[in-house]
């Protein structure tokens, strides 16, 4: 049976192949929510966690911008209510207490094939990913060499390289790609991925959502 | 499947034809008939099969003078290559007996395999009865193999095209047919022509990698529908790729994605980016039409590739110089500056026109005369900013097409490592010219976006074959 990983499955799993994520704190309850915000700095973000609601954004599920623990307290019980209404079957994992990041927002991912193996997307992210589908595609595993080359075939490839001031940390977001095809190429369970958005800016890139659905392991 | 070897198949000294058919229009006939004569449709060129044919149909004494045996184990002769034209229900027992009779590889043309659901089963038998030979088959449901230079025919195709260097490997057979008829007006001529069919056994990737070692062979361009072992056409292609060019055209490309995807990258990982990715890290050439694909084919086999991207237009006339300049603009191909020297070269010749354009494209101005085309083709070449040259012939009251065509010919025989693309533009008058210029290895095209593509195609390859080799 498919399924989606845990938040603490995914997290895990990044951390294995060095893939920078948000700092990010899981919270089952009020006590931890408080420990939490007064571990991670504001402003937060705060997001369910559950293997059954898949798309957060769609569902009000990811407020973002909480400036203090009352603030945050206040949120934490409109989100529950409002998953327990809308979605009284859903399991609930608990509330991933979250840095706010910034920057621009790009996608990556990796699927499954069964004619080509393991492929890799990156693109630009956020809205703009239904939008223009401006990504471009490997096949696993790939070099450096390979990763230029896909930021030279995006559209947005000037928005990447920086403009108007804008400077982004290249070098990261390379690393990042070079260590999702390395999970890509050795995690054989994965069966679609999306690390939506990446928000890459002038010091790093870094995953501030992830989603991964595999299969049985081998 | 153990070890595949196909030369039984491509350069076979002896052949039967099971199912060779009395009925002219049949398959079985026209099989038989382009073995005996090398073609069905009449052409000049063609030529009989020099080595043994033999006709096996249980019913008939002679078919076009060929004696007919009710089965090929009756044959006492080794038989290097049996094609197969019975109906498909038959086809496992005929297979057995070809087993039996050690014949050194197969084609079956017959149809009504996994093409159709009925059939799925009826192909897994025929791959379980050559699973433990080392059998090589080409099929089912395919047009068979030409050879020119073996002057085999072994396919039911309209005609026997003309000798070349260019392999075409084709996943249709229908589309070969008419290729070949195309290819014999326009003098295009292949080293080896193979419809593959169904892919039961020998796949579009086993056929690169025996293209690799084959002489005649310059270039290889592959028509796709689908590849079922991706991994395996990859990790085959690069190797091919890093000895002779591959051009593929992939039928079907479909930008739809996966509705029933679960994720955003999953929607975004359609078909055509997955093969486009491919191909691409496979240094397999993508084209974009059957055109595209035998123009591009025919630069990779013949010309060097160009080592960096930095080329030269020489044209004797303004517009098709400029409309030149702006194709290859659009493909990111890079016009260089030429050099105060070289200038100084040209000015001191004497040859050139006092208004010519003294910079990239190189207008030579209309009244051009081959010497003039001469002094500009050899000076620039010889520069080391420049790696490739287009040359365009406008047909003017002074031109002399021959005489040009041959300067060209003469300049590339001495600087062989630099790709040369001609665009002799006209139509009747230039006709000879093109001829000539082809005849020698220098593509032309009568058409400036396609000498560009072209060029474009060799550039990428430069780019590969280094990048690959760092």
């Amino acid at each position: 049976m498919n399924q989606y990983l845990s938040f603490s499955e995914s997290y895990a799993l990044l951390k294995k192949y060095d893939i920078p994520v948000v700092d990010s704190i899981l919270v089952k309850n009020e006590k931890e929510l408080a420990k939490a915000c007064s571990k991670l700095k504001f402003p937060l973000a705060m997001k369910i966690s559950s293997p059954d609601i898949i798309h957060k954004t769609d569902v009000n599920a990811v407020i973002l911008n909480i400036n203090s623990v009352a603030n945050a307290k206040k949120e934490y019980k409109n989100l529950l209510k409002n998953i327990k209404k809308n979605y009284p079957k859903a399991r609930i994992e608990g509330v991933v207490m979250q840095k706010m990041g910034f920057g621009l927002e790009i996608i990556a991912g990796l699927k499954k094939d069964e004619i080509f193996g393991v492929a890799i997307i990156f693109g630009l992210g956020g809205i703009f990913v239904e939008a223009l589908g401006d990504v471009t595609l490997r096949i696993v595993p790939i070099t450096k060499k390979d990763v230029y080359e896909m930021m030279d075939e995006l559209k947005a490839k000037k928005i990447l390289l920086g403009i108007r001031g804008k400077k982004y940390c290249i070098n990261s977001l390379v690393n990042l790609l070079l260590n999702l095809s390395k999970l890509g190429d050795k995690e054989k369970n994965i069966i679609e991925m999306d690390l939506n958005p990446i928000f890459v800016n002038e010091k790093n890139a870094i995953v501030a959502d992830i989603r991964i659905l595999a299969g049985e392991k081998d | 499947m153990k070890k595949i070897n196909l030369d039984k198949i491509f350069n076979p000294r002896s052949v039967a034809v099971i199912g060779a058919s009395r009925q002219d229009g049949s398959v079985g006939y026209g099989l038989l008939k382009n073995l005996i004569s090398g073609s069905t449709f009449p052409t000049k060129h063609a030529t009989p099969f020099p080595g043994k044919i033999y006709a096996v149909n249980p019913n008939a004494q002679e078919i076009l003078g060929i004696k007919c045996y009710p089965s090929i184990k009756e044959i006492s002769d080794k038989i290097d290559l049996a094609i197969i034209a019975v109906p498909a229900k038959i086809v496992p027992q005929v297979v057995k007996a070809c087993v039996e009779k050690r014949v050194g590889g197969l084609i079956i043309v017959s149809a009504g395999f996994a093409e159709v659901k009925e059939g799925k089963a009826l192909q897994e038998e025929v791959v379980n009865i050559l699973k433990n030979t080392e059998i090589p088959m080409i099929g089912p449901n395919c047009l068979g193999v030409i050879r020119p230079s073996a002057k085999l025919n072994a396919s039911f195709a309209p005609a026997m095209p003309l000798k070349g260097n260019v392999a075409f490997v084709s996943q249709s057979g229908a589309l070969v047919d008419s290729i070949i008829d195309w290819a014999i007006e326009d003098q295009y001529g292949f080293s080896t022509v193979i419809s593959y069919g169904n892919k039961a056994i020998i796949d579009s990737a086993d056929l690169l990698d025996w293209l690799k070692n084959d002489n005649e062979t310059r270039a290889i361009a592959l028509y796709v529908e689908s590849i079922s072992d991706g991994k395996k056409f990859m990790k085959i292609a690069k190797n091919v790729a890093k000895i002779k060019p591959v051009v593929v055209l992939k039928g079907g490309v479909t930008s739809e994605g996966n509705k029933a995807a679960s994720s955003h990258t999953g929607a975004l990982s359609t078909d055509s980016r997955l093969y486009e990715a491919a191909f691409k890290q496979s240094g397999v050439i993508q084209t974009e039409s059957i055109e595209d694909l035998l123009d591009i084919a025919k630069a990779l086999a013949n010309q060097p590739s160009c080592k960096e991207n930095g080329i030269v237009i020489v044209t004797n006339g303004g517009g098709a110089g400029v409309l030149c300049a702006d194709k290859c603009e659009q493909l990111g191909i890079k016009l260089v500056e030429i050099s105060q020297r070289a200038i100084k070269k040209l000015d001191a010749s004497g040859k050139m026109h006092p208004a010519y354009s003294r910079r990239n494209p190189l207008d030579l101005v209309g009244d051009a005369l081959p010497e003039r085309y001469e002094v500009a083709i050899k000076t620039l070449i010889e520069e080391p900013n420049i790696y490739g040259l287009i040359v365009i012939q406008t047909l003017q009251t002074m031109t002399n097409p021959i005489e040009d065509a041959k300067i060209v010919i003469n300049i590339h025989k001495d600087n062989p490592d630099k790709p040369i693309i001609c665009v002799y533009m006209g139509g009747k008058y230039s006709k000879e010219s093109r001829h000539l210029l082809e005849q020698n290895g220098i593509p032309d095209y009568n058409d400036l976006t396609k000498a560009s593509r072209a060029m474009h195609a060799l550039i990428k390859r430069g780019q590969w074959l280094k990048n690959t080799s760092a």
